[in-house]
């Protein structure tokens, strides 16, 4: 249990700047997930945790131990690579055990700690055979397998369960929880897949280009996003986005957008008339109600596409203020060409000035869970 | 298909075309069929004959022939297998020296009927004798060629007539840095000059040589002394002869009538016979080779053959092949001309013919050369005196004389191999039978037939074939065209060492040994300078990478013969860089070839040159498919530089080099061409491998090649029988990994 934390590190590869700036820390016993569009910069900075590349500036320090220039043996981390990187001549015990030996613990210590890794992750029956002869699964288990023997200060994870599928991978991603919860270690996980994030994560940091986003509690980023690319890559189907200008109808104030007006909630009265503004709204707060078409909240459209998901469905629908997506409950609500009618209600929006930085968040909305630090 | 049908039409096209060979070789039958006349010469000498033969065909229109060039190595092979089945020439041209072998094969004519006394006295009297064998004459003299003095009139005017003359040019000569003599000292037909100067008899009237004779003991003492008193210097090559009589670094060279070919323009030379040995009071007698027009005895015209063997051999053609092609010739009118008789060099040539002695032309003569050679080179680099080196020569010539196994009945041998293959045969049917038992199982088989059939007679032909007719010598002995069958004899007499100690040089067993130890040195220098380029050519930080792994993989690009060759001159004694660099580091001359152990490290230093190469560009393609990340998961996990190595590129490097390890083994254990051409078996055949052992016996002791052939067979079991263990062990390790 270690704290790990990054102050102001950059990475450039030649003249390409492939992280900028980025101060994280991961609380100890956190699980901290980095999630981004693929590209950002998430498995460099995992990398240069682990040591195994060197930042261009800025420090790490893990346990409070500054090992920016520490090479990755002596850093006390393990670290799950996305290709899982098993050892292809060695059997599943000695790919677990390798660290072990290599560090000269003794035979018996090695065995005790192997075959508890195995039995927590199920991997007993397995133990004499070699990677090429078992599933993605199982790889990734003795991968996993791999870092736990070891024991170490801080656990690295980069995409892990993205070579899995999707039943395999929500198996995983349990597997996963309950590790940590059973370890109590710092884990530093990195994916591109939100829902993956939100389900692992006690804080999440989004990076966009090398660029902390924001960092906080999944609820904190799904609630509060601090700025635009949060709140549309936060969350499933992704955040309704319509943008215009501040306008103002019978005193209360709107957005002008396309000749049509959306009205807005009451904290956007402060702002100045002609502002150019971004709203959001989830899916899940638009509803479908026909009676209120005409006014500044209804509009009416046609469904374009429609995504049904079993218990609900998500229905894009072509609007006066552009495409929304509303999110119907029952089994098959609408089909496409079909005319909605859709109710924005004004509490329910997110407001983002010109530049993306946000402005308010619904007003009706549950307080933070725990531990909404940051 | 497209391709089927283009098979076809192409294997089509072939049968036509050896039809209409065929055709045109039974139409040729049917016409005047002209003289066929083998002949190896090359260069002026052939430009002469050419030129003869065709004044002949303009003077004799009805006289036609034919001339086809051979190779000089592959001539007198070729004659010995064809002429037998009536595919010979109907005259060919070769020195003497295998008249004896060839008259007792009954491979030649005899031209006694033809050619009578006075026809006999148109030629120098000295080239007549070696022409008989056993009181017959076989052919008719061309010209002669033997050993002289060659000398530069800049720094000896007038050339020694004494062995003490030449003794007393040492002091002055040497204080001008000049070398008073160069010749291949260790060659026995120059040295032949001084053991018959000395009194020494070419062979006793029973075959026998006398190595051991006081006056052959005298001779190799005295070139000793040459060596010794600085006449001659040390490893002489012909090559060397040459560049230090034409630099002016030697006074004096003995050498034959190609010497001229190869010497400067401008030089200012003359050549006179050998000296007086001031010991004994007699001329150094250089051996004497009668070139001559040979005519087999399956000739169909005789006397056409005859008539054109004359016109060769006659006055006319003679003063062609003197003016052109520099020959010294034997036709007496020949001498009459202004052009021939006031040639220097010719003359120089023609007396020296008054003290030559001919080389004798019975087939013993040629078991003498190995032998005399072996005791020369132990005389000449201080491993032995005279009288051992004597001693040595004498019980190699022992070994390589040793008699035949006794022949043996072939009827037990015959029924076996019936057994063996009636049960084969039984095998075979047995398979086909049960392999098409099956439904549609014959058209399947039909098909298969059709795309095997083609890979399966190529493979017939060129391997199965030539593999069955080897085995099959090593149950026959051969010398000199006789051929008995001795069953297992050869493999007994090889296994049991017959001839020689178990553990010295030309048994098998020591041979083995030298194999074993050469290629384990080997195949260890090849992985290991090999593994450790690779390693450093895999470093992605390395800089002109792509330049370094070119450069790298030239020793393997180079044909290995001329790579061999280049070593084997860098490991000149005097004039190689390698003692040249050690002589500037301020160390003494190495003897490279003079030691085992020095000539068996030159030949490693060889084939590791050749063959590190391959063993990196399989270690660099196996480097650079293991993935970087588990390099990565290793540090991760603690590892240090080695422990990677030792864990991950080690293991993971296997799998590939294991399957090239066991191909290079074999490669090393049949590395003729190195073991030839560098050390050449020196000292004493010690360096030989199995390989280069079985050619010996083929084609340096008296053609025997059934024994050779069954070194060969034995080399074939060890290998077959290490491919067998070795597909194993790949096995293992594929299953391993
Ligand atoms: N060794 C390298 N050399 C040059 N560019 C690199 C290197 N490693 C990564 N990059 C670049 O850095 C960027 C971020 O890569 P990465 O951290 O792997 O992104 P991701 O967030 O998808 O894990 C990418 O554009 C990638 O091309
Ligand atoms: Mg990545």
């Amino acid at each position: 249990m270690s704290v790990v934390a990054l102050e102001q590190v950059e990475k450039n590869f030649g003249a390409t700047r492939i992280v900028r700036g980025l101060s994280l820390v991961a609380e100890a016993g956190e699980f901290l997930v980095m999630v981004g569009p693929s590209g950002c910069g998430k498995t460099t900075t995992l990398r240069m945790i682990a040591g195994l590349e060197a930042p261009t500036a800025g420090t790490i320090h893990i346990g409070g131990r500054d090992v920016t220039a520490l090479p990755p043996k002596d850093r006390d981390v393990a670290m799950v690579f996305q290709s899982y990187a098993l050892y292809p001549h060695l059997s599943v015990f000695d790919n677990m055990a390798f660290g072990l030996t290599l560090r000269g613990a003794p035979k018996q210590e090695i065995a005790r700690r192997v075959s508890e890794a195995a039995r927590i992750l199920e991997l007993d029956a397995l133990l004499t055979r070699r990677p090429k002869e078992l599933s993605g699964g199982q790889r990734q288990r003795v991968a996993i397998g791999r870092a736990i023997v070891r024991d170490p200060k801080v656990f690295l994870f980069d995409e892990p369960l993205s070579n899995l599928d999707a039943s395999l991978r929500g198996q995983m991603r349990a597997e996963i929880a309950g590790l940590h919860r059973r370890l109590g270690a710092t884990m530093v996980y990195v994916t591109h897949d939100q829902v993956e994030a939100m389900m692992l994560a006690t804080r999440i940091a989004v990076l966009e280009g090398g660029e902390l986003r924001q960092v906080g509690p999944p609820q904190e980023l799904y609630h509060r996003p601090k700025n635009r690319f949060v709140a549309g890559f936060i969350g499933s189907p992704p955040m309704n986005f319509v943008t215009g200008v501040v306008g103002a109808r019978g005193g209360a104030p709107v957005l002008e957008t396309r000749g049509a007006a959306l009205a807005l909630p009451d904290a956007a009265r402060a702002l100045a008339a002609g502002a150019r503004l971004t709203v959001g709204i989830r899916p899940h707060d638009v509803r479908v109600d026909g009676s209120a078409i005409g006014s500044t909240v209804g509009f009416g459209g046609e469904a374009s596409i429609v995504e049904p998901m079993g218990w609900e469905s998500y229905v894009h629908v072509k609007t006066e203020v552009g495409t929304v997506i509303v999110r119907i409950e029952g089994a098959t609500p609408a089909r496409p060409g079909d005319r909605l009618g859709l109710v924005l209600p004004p509490t329910a929006l997110h407001l983002f000035d010109d530049a993306g930085h946000a402005l308010a968040h619904p007003v009706a909305q549950p307080p933070p869970v725990e531990g909404a630090g940051g | 298909m497209a391709s089927g049908r283009t098979r076809a039409a192409r294997l089509a096209l072939c049968g036509s075309l050896l039809l209409l060979g065929a055709l045109q070789v039974a139409h040729g039958e049917d016409r005047a069929r002209p003289l066929v006349l083998w002949h190896s010469y090359r260069g002026a000498e052939e430009a002469a004959l050419l030129q003869t033969l065709a004044t002949l065909a303009a003077r004799e229109p009805s006289l036609t022939v034919e001339v086809i060039a051979v190779p000089n190595e592959a001539l007198a092979s070729k004659l010995t297998t064809a002429i037998p089945r009536g595919h010979g020439p109907d005259l060919f041209l070769f020195a003497h020296e295998r008249i004896g072998g060839w008259a007792r094969a009954g491979l030649l004519a005899s031209l006694d009927a033809q050619v009578d006394a006075a026809a006999l006295a148109d030629y120098l009297p000295e080239t007549i004798p070696p022409l008989r064998f056993e009181g017959r004459l076989y052919g008719l003299p061309l010209a002669v060629k033997s050993a002289a003095l060659f000398y530069n009139r800049a720094l000896v005017p007038t050339p020694p007539a004494t062995t003490d003359e030449l003794f007393a040019l040492v002091a002055p000569l040497r204080a001008r840095g000049v070398v008073p003599l160069v010749y291949e000292s260790a060659n026995f037909y120059f040295h032949a000059a001084w053991h018959l100067g000395f009194g020494a008899e070419l062979l006793a009237p029973d075959g026998s040589f006398h190595f051991e004779s006081p006056a052959s003991v005298a001779a190799l003492g005295f070139v000793a002394d040459l060596q010794a008193r600085g006449v001659v210097p040390e490893e002489v090559s012909g090559a060397l002869v040459a560049s230090l009589f034409n630099d002016g670094k030697a006074a004096l060279a003995i050498s034959g009538p190609w010497f001229t070919g190869e010497l400067a323009r401008g030089l200012d030379f003359g050549v006179a016979p050998l000296p007086l040995v001031s010991a004994t009071g007699r001329a150094a007698s250089p051996l004497l080779t009668d070139e001559a027009v040979l005519i087999p005895g399956t000739v169909r015209d005789l006397a056409a053959a005859v008539r054109v063997a004359r016109w060769l051999t006659g006055p006319e053609a003679a003063i062609t092949r003197a003016v052109v092609g520099r020959q010294v010739v034997a036709a007496r009118a020949a001498w009459d001309d202004p052009r021939v008789a006031g040639d220097p060099v010719l003359a120089g040539f023609r007396a020296q013919l008054a003290t030559a002695t001919p080389m004798d032309n019975r087939p013993e003569m040629r078991t003498v050369w190995e032998p005399a050679q072996l005791a020369l080179k132990k005389v000449l680099r201080g491993a032995a005196s005279p009288a051992e080196g004597a001693r040595a020569g004498a019980r190699r010539h022992a070994s390589i004389v040793r008699p035949d196994p006794p022949p043996v009945s072939p009827t037990l041998y015959i029924a076996a191999l019936a057994v063996a293959l009636l049960a084969g045969a039984g095998f075979v049917a047995w398979r086909v039978v049960a392999a098409l038992r099956e439904r549609g199982a014959w058209r399947e088989a039909r098909r298969g037939w059709g795309w095997i059939g083609p890979a399966m007679a190529a493979t017939a032909i060129l391997i199965l074939f030539p593999f069955v007719v080897g085995l099959t010598l090593a149950f026959f002995s051969h010398r000199e065209g006789n051929w008995s069958f001795v069953g297992l004899g050869n493999f007994a007499d090889i296994l049991s060492a017959r001839g020689y100690g178990l553990l010295e040089p030309l048994s098998f067993y020591y041979a083995l040994l030298v194999t074993l130890l050469w290629t384990v040195l080997n195949l260890a220098l090849h992985v290991g300078i090999g593994l450790a380029l690779a390693l450093l050519l895999a470093r992605p930080v390395l800089a002109l990478r792509p330049v370094y792994r070119v450069l790298l993989v030239i020793p393997w690009a180079v044909p290995n013969y001329i790579t061999a060759l280049l070593w084997k001159t860098m490991f000149h004694k005097q004039q190689g860089a390698i003692n040249g660099l050690l002589g500037a580091l301020g160390f003494g001359e190495v003897g490279w070839f003079s030691s085992f152990p020095a000539a068996f490290f030159a030949n490693l230093c060889t084939n590791a040159w050749l063959g590190f190469p391959f063993m990196m560009v399989v270690a660099l393609g196996a480097l650079q498919s293991i993935p970087k990340d588990l390099y990565e998961a290793a540090d991760v996990d603690g590892a240090t530089a080695w422990a990677k190595f030792r864990h991950i590129t080690l293991p993971l490097l296997r799998p590939a080099m294991i399957p090239a390890v066991l191909l290079g083994l074999v490669w090393t254990f049949n590395q003729f061409n190195v073991v030839y051409l560098v050390s050449g078996g020196e000292p004493d055949n010690g360096t030989d491998i199995l390989i280069s052992e079985a050619y010996r016996w083929a084609f340096a002791r008296q053609e025997q090649y059934g024994y050779a052939a069954a070194y060969a067979a034995l080399i074939f079991v060890l290998l077959l029988g290490w491919s067998i263990f070795s597909a194993r062990l790949a096995r293992r390790v594929e299953e391993a990994s």
